[in-house]
């Protein structure tokens, strides 16, 4: 993992990425990316943000729009407003009251074709994950946020990029976007 | 206006587009199209069609570059390709190697 230097890529709220990105720092997505993002630290999908078909990091936040793969080398955290449509990988998952997901979650290890990155830590980042271990597990947004996901929450979504990831064009499989039933946690 | 920042660890291989500025510390291969400034930092590295109303490049572009206003080249930079705009600063102390040509609109 890169030392933490304190920079990160933001991709703003009406910005649209289509195309793959890697990154040896924190990927925070307020806006859209078409395609894969692999971060050797964290990816943070805040609150309007969508991001797909694949995501992969260590470390994967997903408060706003996911479409396809999650992996998470060592955890996913899915937010109230977050919203999984795919699969995610991942040894330990908190998915906190208001968050939705679609799609299978494999915590065995197994993961979809897996990449060099996700192979090397899978072993140990299993071994690690406990049941106790994922209630420790404080819903850290790093360090190098300067807007964590919970500062952004309040704000009104930007009036961006129609954020409608192509997966979300079957309405029939899951109407995430309803929020009317959602209690508040 | 909000901003979106590539950081220095970071690559892109694909489109960038929108309407937030962009500032560019890490690598983009590509194309990129804003509605508002785009500003290429000294560690920025672009290989890509560049398109916005304000273009400033610190760091490294090989591609075409199309500042619908202006375009900058700061010292210490390195642009090689064609430059189309209709305003241009070259500072002391860049590197350019390419077209200029300042034709846009003008008749």
């Amino acid at each position: 993992m890169a030392e933490d230097q304190g920079t990160r890529t933001e991709i703003g709220p009406e910005t649209v990425v289509s195309g793959d990105v890697r990154a040896d720092e924190d990927v925070v997505v307020f806006g859209r990316i078409d395609g894969t993002v692999v971060s050797s630290t964290a990816v943070i999908v805040e609150d309007g943000g969508c991001v797909g078909p694949r995501v992969e990091a260590p470390t994967v936040i997903v408060a706003g729009w996911a479409a396809g793969d999650v992996v998470g080398i060592e955890r996913v955290e899915i937010t109230e407003t977050g919203r999984v449509l795919g699969n995610i990988y991942t040894p330990r998952l908190i998915l906190l009251d208001g968050g939705a997901v679609k799609g299978r979650v494999v915590m065995d290890g197994s993961g979809p074709e897996s990449t060099g990155a996700t192979a090397a830590v899978r072993t140990s980042a299993a071994v690690a994950a406990t049941v106790a271990g994922a209630r420790r597990a404080a819903p850290v947004a790093p360090k190098a946020s300067r807007t964590s996901v919970s500062s952004v929450r309040g704000r009104t979504p930007p009036p961006v990029v129609p954020v409608v990831p192509r997966a979300a064009a079957n309405p029939g499989l899951l109407d995430l976007g309803d929020e009317s039933g959602r209690k508040d946690s | 206006m909000a901003e979106t920042t590539i950081g220095p660890r970071t690559s892109i291989e694909g489109t960038v587009s929108g309407k937030d500025i962009l500032v560019v510390q890490g690598q983009i291969r590509g194309t990129v199209t804003m509605d508002a400034p785009i500003r290429i930092e000294r560690e920025g590295r672009l290989e890509a069609v560049v398109q916005g109303p304000e273009v400033a490049i610190g760091g490294t572009v090989q591609g075409h570059v199309v500042g619908l206003k202006k375009v900058e080249i700061l010292p210490g930079a390195k642009m090689i390709g064609d430059v189309r705009t209709p305003r241009i600063l070259i500072s002391d102390g860049a590197v350019f190697r390419g077209r200029v040509d300042m034709d846009v609109g003008e008749g």
